[in-house]
């Protein structure tokens, strides 16, 4: 049947692309929407939107659609910058709302593995942030796997010099969680950073 | 620790099996080829998620089938949990109470499991990797915390590997502390362990061969770093001044990952002055201590599988074991081509199973 409707073959081919859907799940959510003219046509729309407006802000690269983003030119503390991977980590650290400054978005971290090198990220953009001079502070909130620390430590080597304050955020046990539920790695590595009450 | 049940669904050649082993000892029998180490290594699988041969899932799935699913009923402490492994192409599934498990890790605890065969005896005399390998599976069985460390330590390791065949310098020193840091992690567990091991070595080994001679299980890091402070360093110096023939191979050719296991008797190395005996011997009693480490662990005994243990042991030696470890309690699965030698050990408690071309057959407690 799909061979006599090549549209729709290629709109199943477009979905297959995405993370996590496979040939059937493409083939359901593309009957799904034939099914519905008006979903299909507000998706059309989102998507060609999406497409023209989102770009990444030109001053700490997180998703925006006004360039420089809200973020940027509001009225938050831009003494501190934030240090993220992707702007989902900009996100998750924004729903805290426990941090009321800047950020930087460094689209990726330091993995030879995938052909990514220091120069790839968004790091002397950074660094041009810092040498103006506002800056005070810098958290460093990559993520705790090898690529995420090895970023963090290469981080800290080029700001330290520039006479900014350097920090990276506390890992141990998650907050609400008992004890006897944690996994024994993350247990270790709690009692290795315990603090003083 | 120990085993109620095991039901197996197209599992290598058993293509249905419901199992129930006896609380102290079992006895498979059968031809070679049969199904009788199979079964086995389901069990081990219900312990760790992953099999005890090198083996990757499409295998452990039957002929003609797509998926394999091993199941089993498991005490401890106190506690009957339900463990399920559903085996697809290349995926595997865990299940503990009908509640899926994301790591490996939460199946700790749930059933320990110590297996001897004939492979381990091989590991006196075949490369340090092997040695390695039993090193670190025989740890993680005790902490699983380690598993995260070891993790860390060959990502890192790959990463520095991956820049060092780009022939790029910048980052490497970065790779190289970050190996540091996590290689003392990784070698701390190593040592820890294997002193523990060493302490509860030598007095297996009497018992197990009868003999007074002196046993020690050494670990041997590739680097060395003795002094309590300034380890990560000792290790990165190290690493730093291999540095130019790192670039030169594109590999990292120092670490703990050449790290080896050094098995003494007598104060020499048992590989070239042991006899065949005593390595058998050495090697099963490294079991048997791994089998007290465990019950330090988890206050409990894990379950004992020897595969093709007849192979392996004299009689004498085999009686030893056996009344040993029903004096503490320990489940145990055997696996043999003769059953014979078995038949005076057997008691009223035991049982006994004919394995044929895949299917397990009860035959009773095989007294008379």
């Amino acid at each position: 049947m799909l061979q006599h409707a090549p549209t729709l073959t290629r709109l199943v081919g477009e979905l297959k692309k995405l993370p996590g859907i496979g040939e059937r799940t493409a083939l359901r959510l593309a009957f799904h929407l034939l099914k519905s003219p008006q979903n299909l046509g507000s998706l059309a729309e989102a998507l060609v939107q999406v497409q023209e407006r989102v770009c990444a802000c030109s001053v700490c690269f997180a998703l925006t659609e006004q360039d420089p983003c809200p973020i940027c030119t509001g009225s938050r503390d831009s003494s501190v910058i934030c240090v993220v991977e992707t702007s989902q980590d900009m996100l998750a650290l924004e729903r805290s709302n426990a941090y009321h400054g800047s950020y930087h978005v460094l689209q990726g971290a330091i993995s030879p593995l995938h052909g990514v090198n220091p120069d790839d990220l968004r790091i002397k953009e950074l660094l041009t942030r810092i040498e103006q001079g506002t800056v005070e502070e810098v958290v460093i909130a990559t993520n705790f796997t090898v690529e995420g620390e090895t970023t963090a430590l290469y981080l800290a080597r080029q700001l330290k010099p520039l006479g900014v304050r350097v920090t990276r955020l506390a890992h141990g046990i998650p907050l609400g969680s008992d004890i006897e539920f944690v996994d024994p790695a993350t247990v270790q590595w709690a009692m290795k950073g315990r603090s003083e009450l | 620790m120990f085993v109620k049940q095991v039901w197996l669904e197209q599992y290598r050649n058993i293509q249905t099996a419901c199992i129930q082993p006896a609380r102290h000892l079992t006895v498979l029998y059968g031809s070679n080829g049969q199904g009788k180490t199979n079964f086995l290594e389901s069990v081990y699988l219900l312990g760790n998620a992953r099999p005890f041969r090198s083996a990757k899932v499409p295998d452990l799935i039957c002929h003609d089938s797509k998926a394999a699913a091993v199941r089993g009923s498991v005490l401890s402490a106190g506690i009957e949990s339900d463990i399920l492994l559903r085996l697809e192409q290349n995926t595997r599934r865990v299940t503990v109470d009908g509640k899926a498990i994301q790591r490996a890790a939460d199946l700790h605890g749930k059933l320990a499991v110590v297996i001897f065969s004939p492979d381990d005896t091989a590991m006196v005399k075949l490369g340090p990797e092997t040695r390695r390998r039993y090193l670190d599976r025989s740890l993680y069985a005790s902490d699983a915390g380690f598993l995260q460390d070891y993790h860390s330590y060959y990502r890192i390791l790959k990463q520095r590997n991956a820049l060092l065949k780009t022939n790029q310098q910048e980052g490497l020193d970065l790779w190289t502390e970050q190996l540091a840091e996590a290689g003392i992690r990784l070698m701390d567990h190593r040592q820890r362990y294997t002193d523990r091991l060493n302490h509860l070595l030598q007095q297996k080994y009497q018992q197990i061969a009868g003999e007074q001679e002196k046993v020690a299980l050494i670990y041997q890091p590739d680097v060395p770093c003795p002094s309590e402070e300034n380890r990560v360093e000792t290790l990165q110096t190290v690493l730093n001044n291999q540095r130019e023939q790192d670039l030169r191979y594109k590999t990292t050719g120092r670490g703990p990952h050449r790290d080896d296991l050094t098995f003494l008797i007598g104060g020499r190395p048992l590989k070239g002055f042991g006899s065949q005996g005593q390595q058998r011997s050495f090697v099963l009693a490294l079991k048997m201590a791994e089998l007290d480490h465990l019950h330090e662990t988890f206050g409990e005994m894990p379950v004992l599988l020897l595969d093709d243990i007849a192979s392996e042991l004299d009689l004498e030696r085999m009686k030893n074991l056996l009344s040993y470890v029903r004096q503490r309690e320990v489940q145990t699965l055997i696996t043999t081509t003769d059953v014979t030698p078995f038949l005076p050990v057997l008691q009223q408690d035991s049982k006994l199973f004919r394995v044929e071309e895949g299917r397990l057959t009860y035959e009773g407690n095989g007294t008379p």
